[in-house]
């Protein structure tokens, strides 16, 4: 009777219907509120967190931590014992105990931190150091970096909070500053503009390719 | 309602449908825009070509189904440039759906390019990404000891492509797929310390944080959303979805431009009718 479930295209039909009904209904909220989009949100946020406990257990937990102390190594149950002492901050009486563990990991990341910092920045820095002429640049990388000398100290200027800018020449470098930020700010919204649109095209190509086999 | 005031009152369900219609009709119709491949893709395309012989990529997963559309394209577009160019990987997962998805992108690729798992990829599995910190720093010290099992729970050592990789000098090349900032993490502890080269294959929304890196040439390269994957599947000399979806990208610009320069018409005219009366 149900042997259609274990055929591979059967089930495959079945999955894409089931998805353009999620699509559909998870977009239903573009029009107004309704209840077939609330049934589609918590059917995928239950689904994706039961797909995840069950990933987290059979890629992680089992494979590195249960199969390890039923194969002997024992003292692997202390990484629970660890693990646990977090879950005693919803304690008042026994909150000291979180605190212990909290600490040792604010601790280790803290130097963690510390030592990423300066793999993250000194390039960075050291980079912002460019010729402006010489060393067989071209006349477009010259203007480059002239540019981006520019901007990057009047970006300077506009954050330097030490003293009011009155007079012009603390005025002006500020106020380009703040006119060059906005520009960034405006490209950086072009980019999430394009991120969103290409997420609903992903969405519209599945509809009409996958489900209703009309686009290319 | 006079007319430049509806232009900035249009109902947004109208716009919504504008929307669905002129990213559908490129999708039907075939409207394609011409793909030419910044030097950031061009970057990460030489930087998985010189990736040296006996050594692997690892390529690290942080995505899920949200970003699918931008996150997917850029994941199959590099895995298949490393298959075709025999650059063996290793795929590390941060997401249980991105760990998914890159196992069945991978093992889908390898069937059309004839690639065997274990002796061309493997798959680590998933790992917490609250620890990827930690993880990362293990594993550039010793690879077997802090990976232990691939997704199947084979220990490493007995999966043959992973015999001689000892820890990160044994890697070429690290591809960052991500939605989220872990670029700097990985920036931090594995380019600052051991330079090991990083592309980074972001969400658009994450690009602009990709072009400080790519400019103090801490990244070899960078493929930005689904454009980013169009122009690698150019240079691949592939037309897969991202090459298919720009001319949609491309309409969808150009729709919310129109909108934005109409909203704009719209409120200078009513400014200057009020000042007038």
């Amino acid at each position: 009777m149900f042997n259609w479930l274990s055929n591979p295209n059967t089930m495959s039909v079945v999955g894409i219907w089931l998805a353009a009904f999620g699509t559909l209904a998870i977009y239903s909220i573009l029009y107004k509120e309704n209840p077939v989009y609330r049934m589609a949100e918590h059917i995928f946020i239950g689904a994706a967190a039961g797909y995840g406990v069950y990933v987290t257990w059979s890629q992680i937990l089992k494979p590195l931590w249960w199969d390890k102390i039923t194969s002997g190594q024992w003292y692997w149950v202390f990484a629970l014992v660890a693990g646990s002492m977090f879950y005693f901050i919803y304690s008042q009486r026994h909150l000291w105990i979180s605190r212990l563990i909290f600490g040792a990991l604010l601790g280790l990341i803290s130097g963690t931190v510390f030592k990423g910092f300066a793999g993250v920045n000194m390039d960075r820095i050291y980079a912002s150091f460019k010729p402006v002429a010489g060393h067989g640049m071209t006349a477009a990388q010259s203007l480059n970096n002239i540019l981006f000398i520019f901007v990057l100290l009047t970006v300077m200027a506009y954050f330097f909070f030490s003293f009011e800018h009155k007079d012009a020449i603390r005025r002006v470098p500020s106020s380009i500053g703040r006119w060059v930020l906005m520009f960034a700010f405006g490209a950086m919204f072009g980019s999430t503009v394009m991120a969103r649109m290409s997420l609903l095209i992903g969405r519209i190509y599945f509809l009409l390719h996958d489900w209703l086999h009309v686009a290319h | 309602m006079r007319w430049f005031d509806r232009l900035q009152h249009i109902d947004r369900r109208i716009m919504y449908v504008l929307l669905a219609l002129v990213i559908a009709a490129p999708l039907i119709w075939k409207l394609d825009f011409p793909i030419i491949a910044s030097p950031a893709v061009k970057g990460a395309y030489n930087a998985v070509e010189n990736i040296p012989d006996g050594k692997i990529a690892v390529i690290s997963i942080n995505w899920a189904s949200g970003t699918i559309a931008e996150n997917g394209p850029q994941t199959e577009a590099i895995i298949r440039h490393m298959f075709i160019k025999d650059k063996k990987f290793a795929i590390i997962a941060w997401d249980p759906q991105g760990s998914k998805f890159s196992y069945d992108y991978a093992e889908r690729i390898a069937r059309e390019t004839g690639k065997v798992y274990g002796r061309d990829w493997v798959h680590w599995g998933l790992r917490p990404i609250a620890n990827i910190v930690l993880l990362i720093q293990g594993f550039a010290r010793n690879i077997p000891r802090t990976i232990g099992k691939d997704i199947n729970g084979t220990p490493l050592s007995d999966i043959p492509m992973m015999q001689e990789i000892k820890d990160i000098k044994d890697v070429g090349l690290i591809a960052d797929i991500t939605p989220t900032a872990t670029l700097d993490i990985w920036i931090a502890y594995i380019y600052g310390q051991y330079r090991t080269p990083i592309i980074y294959a972001p969400t658009a929304v994450m690009a602009p944080e990709g072009f400080n890196p790519l400019d103090a040439g801490q990244i070899k390269g960078m493929l930005a959303g689904m454009k980013g994957a169009a122009e690698y599947e150019h240079l691949l000399g592939r037309v897969d979805f991202a090459t298919r979806a720009t001319g949609a990208l491309s309409s969808s610009h150009i729709l919310i431009i129109v909108l934005i320069i109409l909203g704009n018409v719209g409120y200078l005219m009513s400014r200057r009718r009020r000042e007038e009366e």
